[in-house]
């Protein structure tokens, strides 16, 4: 009887340790998953953090001033695409002249109700609508 | 007389744009110009006088007709060259460049 009661409390103590070790691994686990649930929706919002700073970048590039000559004259106008007839106001050119963008050493007529796409150095010239055969 | 900076804006059409002069009469030399034509780009050497010649206000001389384009086509001599030119009138005085795309109209 005296060994039985002395293993008792032994037995009791060690069923109290296997308890506490029990809880700390589910109290750790628990950590665990909070802490892979925080990663999870940080690794989320990183995509579409980089995909809105991507958006932004692309519509500061878009929209940016840049260097453009018209008719010998620098200057600088927003990056992007404009009706020609409104470019013409923009960078003052007479409504009745005819534009011409310079590319590739060549020359190509723009129609005022065309669109321009202006993304940096291009060279306009202007002059008047006239000539004819004889 | 062409300014320097009528030849710079030249210079962005054709590179090697020069000026030149025979018997007072001023060109601007604009060799292998490239000429858009409507269905194609074609390139000439060129000349380009912004005075009086042969009865025009101004001419554009080129190296070769281009054919379907342009009317009354005549032959000249310049710079001890053969020329080709058709009748192309009323192209306004202004920058250089803005006097040859008025001439190079008539190939569109």
């Amino acid at each position: 009887m005296t060994s039985a009661e002395s293993i008792e409390p032994s037995k009791d103590s060690a069923a109290a340790r296997d308890l506490d070790r029990a809880e700390a691994k589910i109290e750790r686990a628990g950590r665990d998953l909070r802490e892979a649930r925080v990663e999870i929706g940080d690794a989320e919002a990183h995509p579409r953090r980089a995909e809105a700073e991507l958006e932004e970048a692309e519509h500061e590039h878009r929209h940016r001033e840049v260097e453009i000559k018209v008719d010998g004259r620098r200057l600088r106008v927003r990056a992007g695409t404009y009706l020609v007839s409104e470019f013409k106001k923009l960078v003052g050119v007479a409504a009745d002249r005819e534009l011409d963008i310079v590319e590739h050493d060549s020359f190509k007529p723009l129609d005022d109700n065309a669109e321009i796409t202006v993304h940096q150095h291009e060279v306009f010239v202007s002059h008047v609508r006239t000539g004819g055969s004889s | 007389m062409v300014a320097p900076e009528a030849l710079v804006e030249l210079r962005e059409l054709c590179p090697a744009a020069s000026v030149k002069n025979e018997a007072g009469q001023v060109f601007v030399d604009l060799p292998g110009l490239k000429i858009p034509t409507g269905k194609e780009i074609v390139a000439r050497d060129a000349l380009l006088t912004m005075q009086p010649h042969s009865g025009y206000a101004s001419r554009l001389f080129l190296s070769q007709a281009i054919t379907g384009r342009g009317a009354n086509w005549t032959v000249h001599s310049v710079l001890g060259r053969t020329w080709h030119t058709p009748s192309w009138r009323d192209v306004a005085p202004g920058r250089a460049i803005e006097m040859l795309l008025q001439h190079l109209k008539v190939y569109q």
